[in-house]
């Protein structure tokens, strides 16, 4: 018996030393609970898992803040100010986005609320196509649902961001971790600039760094990306039919949650920079189902999309545009 | 509780430690730690129907008793069925009331009539297929006077719900397991490791191969009417791989952590996918299920004994009776249907117990021969599973009608079908390890043991970096539904 547990423990060592710092360091922040999520003292942020940062925020928070609306949606919807949102709706916002969200990580938080019983008096659904492509949970550490919301095991999880640490970042995480320094090597795993600040309460993400830039020296900001902006297909296309059976059924159930919680929902579609269209039969379907007052497509050719001014990159429109948007939506 | 969960990695050495560090080799202290730890597995999955498992495990314990103190054959008689009613009526009304009352109806809409029979809102208790016949096969024996019943109910129940074979087998009988469970057990290092072992090659099978191949499987199946011909085989084949490696990993698991107590369990699989024929193919495939219709159905039916039109019918029986074991789905019924046509040449010709051993025993490759028996048996049994995959038999029916269209022609394409690749790889890789393997418990039980150990440490964790690298996203086994 004593040969079998020293060689079983030998045996285990290699095995267990990445788990035991994976532990210890808790690099992605989805073990311990923190005052600050996304780090504001240091010079340097970690790119974390929006998902499970939403989720958690919201598990710890919502018996004290009682939060009845919610934005859902990808990163494009960060920018849409719970502040100004609740303008329109006088409830109590909650900014509950994901990276590279999918529909089934937004049916997932809604079943999520609705299985704690939290009353969904006010949606704010942000689409495009590529949000209605995910019908089961995403994989990799950054973009792997949370197990409430998901619904899968948090050994699955915890594995995944495992494979996110171990091999390829543990030497980072480990140099910041020991030396308290973040390097420039270190920008390549995730441990980016200082350039988030996250409200703990609405769930709120400011671009406060670019903000500032733009702010000051707009000129100076957009000519560092102007090849980028000029890039964009001329041709006008749409984007592929999206909505098969699995989306059908999904989209099905976001609906009829929304029903039975009587919610007050808008959905909106993206306005994306690349100025595709959003898929017209997609778009009858969304129409019908979630009603056609309820639902702005702001998607293909138009004055938002025209304008690179109104983008922080190719990817993220800015909280101006998201401002009108609102304004539209509930004149 | 998952064998493959964090779950259980924590359980089963604290199990361990306790079984022969606490216990101290007292049998009955022993005993005591696996009843409990077994019913706490249990309860981690839904400790309500704990008390359905104590109460079938408390009424086959107090009826094994009666039946061999009664001096009268009709007292016998009377406990042997009171035992077998109430077992099969819970396993009825759990598992296939809804099946029944539906079909009911739809039979009777058929014919014009209405009925309006509710269902149940019931979740089927896991394992309760597999520990009613543990409890029905040892009130038989009794019956039968095969054996004598046990009094030490600690010992029964632990016969009834040891941990590694609660909730999806193997089916053990009483004759092989309780006599392990009354006996002293010392810790045995080299059966400990051969169990680590098959619990690492259990491991492997489950969330490499079956986990990976059922995230194709399910997205061909699932929409299959968008595919072609070509692709639904591959997703036919990816099944076929997915269920083995599935059932058996999840056997050679609790095979394995048996082991560590000291225990041996029934085996299940022996490389049924390298059978010459479908008799061998069930003489290979849940072997514990199999063995169990033959003896405790088939037999009782007559057996072969009363002629061939007797023999056709004992066997069609017993695999459409195992067929609906599966599940209240007319799918089964006819998987199991078509099993026993599959069969019918074997028992017709008397040719059923031919191929006896294992495949080209002692070497490398198979004659032309045999090769083609396999292959020929394998398609058999990849056809026959559509029909256990499908959602209906319409599904089925349809699945099959694209395979055989022109469409089967085209080139295969389902989606991340690049992703796939590295999968097939390693599945070919691993059936090469289990033909290398075939004439052992399992594939990997004698490779590397004469190895330098560094080489043969190496190769193991070269295993777990597989499972860490390319585990598929967990997910339930499959004959827990059953």
């Amino acid at each position: 018996m004593k040969k079998f547990i020293i060689r079983i423990l030998l045996f285990s060592l290699p095995l267990i030393a990445p788990l035991f710092l994976y532990v210890i360091m808790d690099p992605f922040k989805v073990i311990y609970k923190y005052s600050e999520q996304i780090n504001t003292e240091n010079n340097y942020q970690i790119t974390g898992n929006r998902d499970y940062q939403s989720t958690q925020l919201f598990l710890w928070n919502y018996k004290e803040q009682n939060y009845n609306s919610f934005i859902l949606g990808n990163s494009r919807s960060m920018f849409y100010q719970a502040t100004t949102w609740n303008k329109y709706i006088q409830g109590n916002p909650f900014h509950f986005n994901a990276s590279s969200e999918t529909i089934f990580g937004i049916l997932g938080k809604l079943r999520l609320l609705d299985t704690l019983n939290v009353d969904i008096k006010n949606a704010l659904i942000i689409l495009d196509a590529s949000t209605l492509q995910g019908v089961q949970n995403s994989s990799g550490h950054l973009f792997i649902k949370h197990p409430a919301v998901s619904n899968e095991s948090y050994f699955a999880f915890h594995l995944e961001m495992l494979k996110g640490f171990y091999p390829k970042s543990t030497f980072a995480y480990a140099d910041l971790f020991f030396t308290g320094k973040r390097k420039d090597y270190m920008k390549t795993y995730g441990i980016i600039d200082n350039v988030w600040k996250h409200d703990m309460i609405s769930n709120q993400l400011t671009y406060y760094k670019y903000d500032e830039q733009l702010k000051n020296n707009p000129n100076q900001y957009y000519a560092d990306k102007l090849d980028l902006f000029n890039k964009r297909d001329t041709v006008h296309k749409v984007s592929d039919k999206t909505i098969l059976k699995k989306q059908d059924e999904i989209l099905k159930e976001v609906y009829s949650i929304l029903k039975k919680h009587n919610t007050s929902y808008k959905v909106i579609i993206n306005p994306l920079y690349d100025q595709v269209k959003f898929n017209p039969t997609d778009l009858s379907y969304v129409n019908k189902l979630f009603g056609e007052k309820n639902v702005y497509d702001f998607s293909g050719v138009n004055s938002i999309t025209k304008d690179y001014h109104n983008y922080y990159e190719l990817s993220h429109y800015r909280p101006f545009v998201c401002d009108s948007i609102l304004s539209v939506v509930y004149k | 509780m998952l064998f493959n969960s964090v779950n259980f990695a924590i359980f089963l050495p604290v199990v361990f430690i306790l079984y022969w560090f606490i216990a101290k080799g007292n049998t009955k202290v022993q005993n005591i730690i696996l009843l409990v730890s077994s019913y706490f597995f249990y309860a981690c999955w839904d400790w309500r129907f704990m008390f359905l498992l104590i109460f079938s495990t408390l009424l086959d314990y107090y009826s094994g008793i009666k039946i061999h103190g009664s001096s009268s054959h009709k007292m016998k008689f009377f406990w042997l069925w009171l035992s077998i009613i109430i077992n099969l009526g819970f396993l009825g009304v759990l598992k296939y009331y809804n099946f029944f009352a539906s079909s009911f109806s739809q039979g009777l809409s058929l014919l014009g009539l209405k009925t309006n029979l509710s269902s149940l809102q019931v979740i089927l208790p896991v394992g309760i297929s597999f520990y009613t016949f543990h409890g029905l096969s040892y009130v038989i024996d009794i019956y039968k006077d095969r054996i004598k019943p046990e009094r030490n109910f600690i010992d029964y129940s632990v016969f009834v719900s040891f941990f590694p074979l609660l909730v999806a087998g193997p089916i053990e009988r009483a004759t092989h397991l309780l006599p392990q469970i009354q006996r002293k057990r010392a810790f045995d290092y080299t059966k400990a490791v051969d169990g680590l072992r098959q619990i690492l090659w259990g491991l492997f099978k489950k969330i490499v191969i079956a986990d990976n191949c059922a995230e194709y499987a399910n997205s061909i199946f699932n929409h299959s009417a968008d595919y072609s011909g070509s692709t639904l085989v591959m997703g036919a084949l990816f099944f076929t791989v997915q269920i083995y490696c599935d059932f058996s990993g999840y056997s050679d698991i609790a095979l394995g952590t048996a082991r560590l107590f000291g225990m041996e369990l029934l085996r299940n699989f022996a490389f049924p996918y390298f059978s010459r024929d479908i008799a061998e193919f069930w003489r290979r495939w849940h072997i514990s299920l199999s063995s169990w219709f033959k003896d405790y159905l088939y037999i009782p039916l007559g057996g072969s004994k009363d002629g061939m039109m007797k023999k056709i019918r004992n066997t069609f029986i017993i695999f459409i009776v195992s067929g609906f074991w599966h599940g209240a789905n007319w799918t089964f019924v006819v998987w199991g249907f078509l099993n026993a046509l599959y069969i019918m040449p074997s028992i017709i010709f008397s040719t059923n117990r031919v191929n006896m051993d294992s495949v080209a025993k002692g070497k490398y490759f198979p004659s032309l021969k045999e090769f083609l028996a396999i292959g020929l048996t394998f398609s058999l049994t990849v056809f026959a599973w559509i029909f256990f995959r499908a959602i209906n038999v319409k599904h089925a029916f349809s699945y099959i009608a694209e395979i055989f269209s022109s469409s089967l022609f085209s080139l295969p394409y389902y989606p991340d079908m690049e992703k796939s690749y590295p999968i097939i790889l390693i599945t070919a890789i691993f059936f090469a390890l289990e033909w290398l393997g075939r004439e052992q418990q399992f594939a990997i039980a004698t490779l590397g043991k004469k190895w330098y150990a560094p080489l043969r440490w190496a190769m193991y964790y070269a295993i777990i970096v597989l499972i860490y690298w390319l585990g598929g996203k967990e997910q339930q086994f499959i004959y827990f539904q059953f």
